[in-house]
């Protein structure tokens, strides 16, 4: 593997890794907001 | 005091504008080639007759700016607010050619709120428009996303030391690179990588939900864009109501939240700095303000029993709530059921959300989460201040791409921003409510243009005033270029009808 | 003397039969329903509208969305009824005009709170027909006079660039002495 086939793999993996941290963010606060929003029909409900 | 500007100054700023109207323009060549593929002949014709049209604006703009002067900031600021607006004057030809419109005024408005990626519509029959122009409206929004000066700079603007200037009087100032070329081209590369994420995820779920397979690809790419972008435009008229799907509202909220991150902050996260993610002041801001606005509109909408069990106030509060805070403006409600059902408490949750927008350097509109956090640590520090012996000294720290400290400059500029973003949206406010509108029907409407959100109560129809047509222009463009730009822009005008003062 | 006293029955029985008939045909539009949801919710009621889109199936039933003078409404029917819908509106054709019958949803439980009808019967009023979009002539004409103006303006642009900065100096100078004055 030559070094600039390695160098574009690393950023590939990096991309990909950061899409995943990126999404997982998403889906975390996501969740958190409907927790809320479930908290909300509990004691409004 | 501005220095009176010379000929050769117009002539910068119209050569750049040339080059930004050819970059365009060259974009036509997209909804041509699909009107080509659907047998669309005579959308062929309008959309090539608009690019004959086009270029021609543009070359003899270049024509007549023809010139060797180098760009100052001024120039840069200038042209960023100039090239917007006689963009958006050219743009709306093809819209203007499909018959869809009842004015040219109405072309321009549904332009302006493409480009700034609002998502207001004034187009008439959306749901039996031509193929071709589907994908013109969408590749607007996802270009406008990005910016049409990135997109100039990307292609024809070889010249980099004028670059950065243009660059910031389009409303982002993130260096990814210390060249703004290879800037503006990972701005491109992140959407991209993304369009294809994206279009993908919303094929498959498009064909999970019953669309056939070119409709659904269509849809997909489509809702995409104006998702990514934090536009908000739809291919059918009840936008997101048409899917009747929780899955596809759910992988579009992803990608409008996505979208509504600054650039910088994915830069970081791909290039490995993955913590980022949730230290960023941008993405905290964001975190606690759309919190605390879910509780607020979820407590209102259950205050009035407005929706029968859980699911549905999560899929109707959550999704209203994070579309309008991401400045997104996709709806799964009709919008006058927002004004008839929803309530003045979640309504004004709906209008802080909007008012507030999502992160610096992104697609979305707005106040900005980096100045709402600044002003929030300056708040706190302020109140220190006052608790703690006047000999104290304090720095006020915040995380943004590593630790800074909070300096005086960086809050004055927040605060200003902020005051004039209020300012464009009271006088919206009042605009509509001397239309005749109801008052928070207008500032709901006001809040959604100023914000470049694209939620609408009911105000914005082809039958409203023109009047109010104009001061919604006014307000999606000097909102999407965040001001200074815009103030550059009259300045440099005033300054040509000044008289020369010793 | 039979006679009147039967076509009297014939009269009353046709009126009672009508008289629910009339309530449920006069069809309801998007207006009101979204103007006043409350007055509608959970009541039998009839629309009439345009095809458009496509059906959207999900297992034995589909969605498909009628449009008429003001708004498209989702209507949740058994997959077989969609499958009446020849012609679906988009650009290329107006869709069949339909009847529904069925139950309003201000915010329907089964649907995450959606708006929607959920139709019991279906009846096809009129079919769509292709919608004709002919090549306007004169745009034909202008378009390639429009392309040429453009070349011959990117060509004019490249010459004028070339000898831009003698013109740029030229004026220059000229603004200086002006200036100067």
């Amino acid at each position: 593997m030559s070094p600039a086939t390695r160098a574009r793999a690393m950023r590939a993996r990096g991309t990909l890794w950061g899409m995943v941290a990126e999404t997982f963010y998403v889906f975390a606060l996501s969740s958190f907001c409907v927790a809320l929003a479930a908290l909300v029909y509990v004691l409004a409900g | 005091m501005i220095v009176k500007p010379t000929i050769d100054d117009a002539k910068l700023i119209l050569s750049y504008t040339g080059k930004v109207v050819i970059g365009v323009s060259l974009l036509l060549l997209v909804p041509m080639a699909t009107a080509a593929a659907a047998a669309e002949w005579d959308a062929l014709v309008y959309f090539t007759l608009s690019l004959g049209l086009s270029l021609s604006s543009g070359f003899l703009l270049s024509i007549a700016g023809v010139t060797d002067r180098r760009p100052t900031w001024m120039h840069g600021m200038v042209t960023g607010a100039f090239s917007w607006i006689v963009v958006m004057a050219i743009a709306a030809l093809p819209y203007w050619f499909s018959g869809n419109y009842l004015s040219y005024l109405d072309a321009m408005f549904d332009i302006m709120s493409g480009f700034t990626t609002t998502g207001l519509v004034l187009i008439q029959d959306l749901d039996h428009v031509a193929v071709s122009l589907n994908m013109w409206r969408h590749l607007l929004t996802f270009v406008g996303g990005q910016g049409m000066i990135v997109l100039a700079l990307t292609f024809l603007v070889k010249d980099s030391g004028g670059g950065y200037k243009l660059y910031v009087g389009e409303g982002k100032d993130e260096r990814l690179f210390p060249s703004v070329f290879h800037t503006a081209k990972a701005i491109w590369k992140i959407s991209l990588i993304y369009l294809a994420v994206g279009t993908l995820a919303l094929w498959g779920a498009g064909l999970a939900i019953g669309l056939p397979l070119a409709p659904a690809f269509l849809h997909a790419l489509w809702i995409y864009m104006a998702a990514w972008s934090t536009g908000g435009f739809a291919p059918m008229s009840q936008n997101l109501l048409y899917y009747h799907s929780g899955l596809y509202e759910t992988i579009t909220v992803v990608f409008f939240i996505l979208g509504s991150f600054n650039f910088a902050l994915h830069h970081a996260v791909w290039s490995g700095d993955r913590k980022e993610v949730y230290r960023n002041i941008e993405t905290v801001s964001f975190a606690t303000t759309m919190s605390a606005l879910t509780l607020v509109t979820a407590w209102g909408l259950m205050k009035l029993h407005v929706y029968p069990d859980f699911m549905a106030l999560v899929r109707k509060a959550f999704y209203q709530l994070a579309s309008a805070h991401t400045t997104t403006g996709f709806m799964s409600v009709y919008p006058r059921q927002l004004a008839i059902e929803w309530g003045d408490l979640a309504l004004g949750a709906m209008i802080l959300a909007m008012l507030i927008g999502g992160s610096a350097c992104s697609t979305a509109g707005g106040f900005k989460g980096l100045r709402m956090g600044m002003l929030w640590k300056a708040i706190v520090q302020e109140t220190r201040k006052m608790l703690k012996p006047s000999s104290a000294v304090f720095s006020q720290r915040f995380h943004y791409h590593g630790e800074r400290s909070l300096t005086e400059a960086q809050v004055r500029s927040a605060a200003l921003i902020v005051l004039m973003y209020m300012a464009i949206f009271l006088f919206a406010t009042m605009a509509g409510t001397a239309a005749g509108y109801p008052f928070l029907d207008a500032a709901f409407e006001s809040a959604s243009v100023t914000g470049n959100v694209g939620f609408s109560i009911g105000v914005t129809q082809a039958g409203m005033p023109s009047f109010l047509k104009v001061v919604y222009i006014f307000n999606m463009w000097a909102g999407r270029l965040e001001f200074m730009a815009v103030l550059a822009f009259f300045a440099f005008v005033g300054s040509f009808f000044r008289r020369k003062t010793a | 003397m039979k006679r009147p006293w039967i076509a009297l029955l014939l009269i009353l029985a046709g009126a009672l039969a009508s008289l629910p008939a009339i309530a449920e045909t006069a069809s309801v539009g998007t207006k009101d329903l979204i103007e006043k949801p409350r007055d509608f919710d959970g009541k039998t009621i009839v629309f009439l509208g345009e095809a458009i889109g496509d059906a959207m199936r999900r297992g034995d039933h589909a969605w498909v969305n009628l449009l008429d003078a003001n708004a498209a409404m989702g209507i949740w029917l058994p997959a077989a009824d969609s499958d009446a819908i020849k012609d679906w509106g988009s650009y290329q054709a107006k869709g069949d005009v339909v009847r529904i019958r069925g139950v309003f949803h201000r915010a329907c439980p089964e649907h995450g709170g959606d708006m929607d009808i959920h139709a019991e019967s279906l009846e096809i009023i009129a079919r769509g027909k292709a919608s004709a979009h002919p090549v306007n002539q004169v745009r034909l004409v202008l378009m390639p006079l429009s392309l040429a103006l453009a070349s011959a303006l990117f060509l004019a642009w490249k010459r004028r660039e070339k000898s831009g900065k003698a013109a740029t100096e030229a004026w220059n100078h000229w603004e200086g002495r002006r200036e100067r004055r």
